[in-house]
């Protein structure tokens, strides 16, 4: 049986991450862009909650008016490799300090991998089966891979927001030091608008370009050159690691329409 | 959506190691629960797996953790229904959807306490294949050699059931074959002293919906069920409902609209009647809130006839691993032909107004469902009915 995967438009793109928050613009960083505005969220959350949930909130927003779409009708895929890493790490600094205590309980909750979803959810009434998701090296193909399969599923439209915060200072030395970075494409059944596509295995193509040194050591960095490829002229873009044969998923583009 | 037998099913919980002593004690109404390890410096109780917790073959020893011992442990029943599975359908079909919350965060605790003590992390850490989320997923690929495409699902303690719905998509899709979906979560010091600081922890044995319970107890373990096209097996996934209560990080909508549009979503996605579900294994997790709400929901939708089985009293609350655990004991029940006893809920809070199945009993139930809840507003509901 082979795969019945539905022709989809790409109707929105967006990113951000310091410095950055244009696919095509990736020459030189912009002082100017420095912390994500997040206007989805009420302004006394926006004040308290992590820069993973801040940047999810403003790309979901920015892909959803590109799209034309209301966020609140749409299932929201949040996918990151380590998500609330930076809450996280500071509640391990916490436990370190004081072995005894119990926890801060808005860290807590909040350290949890869907916690920009739940922020999300209820910043605009969302009541669908939004989900948060993690798969390594494979996380840009695989979120994509979930959105295809709930757009078939007649659960679009979908904004699939892919985000990457950077590792506190303990486990960098470890994991590495780089920037955070959102990417969020809006995928939806076939249409006029955006960039027509298809989710298909094929042959690995030619690797895509390189990114600015901020981010680009950043585990969804290919989530960035995903979207340039998508809003450039490539024909057919690689979304993550290939098998032993050479094999990977990719977004076969078959059209695009106005932007 | 179609519908797709459950061809294998395992489990490792407080209950036992493997899935025959986890089944045998579910029958037996006999509680996994005993006092949390000493190391967490913590009172109370807790589900601990009773182990041993054998290491990691050479080639994966670098991702050794707690969590992926379990892993290991959890999925030693499974051989021979995969080696079927991957000659059935080959390796390349069969996908792998994991639910985690906790992924090797135990061992980023002793990372950082080593980080505190000698101003580095300790030799042979690594965030990457030790915390990571998907550092749990790869252990698990290359023990079952499932080569189709694999994810994690980490939304609290609904991911593991979750991992249903993703299952369901990508079989409905032709992407797969089958699918081996599951969750994993390991005791860890940052979830019990959590949960205490959101003072929901029990210090004794949880209670779901008695009158006198008084919050949750954390447990360990991982739990596995196998989703192929066609075949025979104990039960069905007939449907999975999914929503998002909008409402609020850690507190359940009061009338309980989430949860009630999760079920609700489950029985339409399965195609039959609300009164078609012979009972609720209900996420339960002893906190006199959510109860409360889950009890309303269900009144609400099914009214107060249904059959009401709260199993977190054996296993305490799994967290990542608690929806795919909990379907595994639904299972049981179904395939067994009984109504597991509600460990803990005697006496029953009779002003929710469900009925909680308290002792066992034979019971045929043509179909049921199996609710997870979690932080977020992120619910789940999941449908099986009977094999055959």
């Amino acid at each position: 049986m082979s795969a019945l995967l539905p022709e989809l438009s790409i109707t929105g793109i967006a990113f951000w991450a310091p410095g950055y928050d244009d696919p095509l613009k990736l020459e030189a960083a912009d002082p100017a862009i420095k912390a994500p505005e997040a206007e989805l969220l009420p302004a006394r959350l926006r004040r308290r909650c992590s820069l993973l949930t801040r940047m999810s909130a403003e790309v979901v927003a920015r892909a959803s008016d590109q799209a034309g779409i209301e966020p609140s009708a749409a299932t929201v895929i949040l996918a990151s490799v380590y998500g609330e890493i930076l809450t996280t790490g500071q509640l391990l600094s916490m436990m370190t300090e004081d072995p005894s205590s119990p926890l801060s309980p808005t860290r807590f909750h909040n350290s949890v991998h869907n916690t920009a979803i739940g922020y999300i959810s209820i910043a605009t009434e969302n009541h669908s089966g939004s989900t948060a998701i993690s798969a390594g090296s494979a996380t840009v193909a695989m979120a994509l891979l979930e959105a295809a399969t709930t757009v078939a599923a007649g659960q679009g439209p979908v904004v699939v927001a892919i985000v990457e915060e950077p590792l506190p200072e303990g486990l960098a030395s470890d994991g590495g030091v780089y920037d955070g970075l959102a990417v969020a494409f809006v995928v939806e059944s076939r249409r006029e608008a955006g960039v027509q596509v298809r989710l298909t295995q094929a042959k690995a193509p030619e690797p895509l370009p390189e990114l600015p040194e901020s981010f680009a050591a950043n585990p969804c960095a290919g989530a960035v050159a995903v979207a340039a490829a998508l809003l450039g002229d490539v024909a057919v873009v690689p979304l993550g690691p290939t098998n032993s044969r050479d094999r990977g998923w990719v977004l076969e583009v078959e059209g695009r329409g106005r932007r | 959506m179609g519908s797709y037998p459950i061809t294998a099913f395992s489990a490792t919980n407080a209950m036992g190691n493997t899935t025959a002593e986890v089944v045998a004690a579910l029958d037996a109404g006999r509680s996994g629960l005993r006092p949390c390890p000493p190391e967490f410096g913590l009172e109370g109780i807790c589900g601990v797996v009773p182990g041993p917790l054998p290491p990691l073959p050479s080639a994966l020893v670098d991702y050794d953790s707690r969590l992926t011992r379990i892993a290991q442990v959890s999925l030693d029943d499974l051989s021979r229904p995969l080696e079927a599975a991957r000659k059935r359908w080959g390796a390349d079909r069969i996908g792998l959807i994991l639910g985690t919350s906790t992924g090797g965060i135990y061992e980023t605790e002793r990372a950082y306490r080593h980080l505190a003590e000698h101003g580095a992390l300790p030799a042979g850490y690594s965030v990457e294949r030790q915390h990571a989320l998907h550092a749990g997923l790869h252990v698990v690929r290359m023990l079952t050699d499932l080569r189709g495409p694999s994810y994690v699902v980490s939304t609290a303690c609904s991911s593991s059931a979750r991992v249903c719905a993703g299952a369901m998509r990508l079989l409905d899709a032709a992407v797969c074959d089958a699918v081996l979906v599951g969750g994993v979560d390991s005791l860890c010091g940052l979830t019990l002293r959590g949960f205490s600081g959101l003072e929901v922890r029990s210090l004794d044995a949880c209670r779901p919906f008695s009158s006198e319970r008084a919050g949750i107890n954390i447990g360990e373990g991982a739990a596995w069920l196998l989703l192929e096209r066609l075949g025979d097996g104990p039960a069905r996934l007939l449907g999975v409902g999914e929503s998002g209560d909008a409402y609020h990080m850690t507190s359940p909508h009061p009338e309980g609209l989430g949860a009630r549009l999760a079920m609700e979503r489950a029985i339409e996605a399965g195609g039959i009647d609300p009164s078609e579900v012979g009972h609720v294994n209900v996420h339960g997790t002893g906190t006199q809130q959510n109860d409360a709400i889950e009890g309303r929901a269900i009144l609400d939708l099914l009214g107060p006839e249904v059959a009401v089985v709260a199993t977190k009293g054996y296993t305490g609350h799994l967290l990542g691993a608690a929806g795919a655990t909990e379907l595994v004991l639904t299972v049981a029940a179904l395939d067994g032909g009984f109504l597991p006893a509600s460990v803990g809920s005697a006496p029953v809070d009779a002003s929710i107004g469900v009925q909680v199945n308290v002792e066992r009993r034979d019971f045929v139930s043509r179909a049921a469902l199996s609710n997870s809840f979690a932080f977020g507003g992120s619910n789940v509901s999941v449908l099986l009915g009977r094999g055959g």
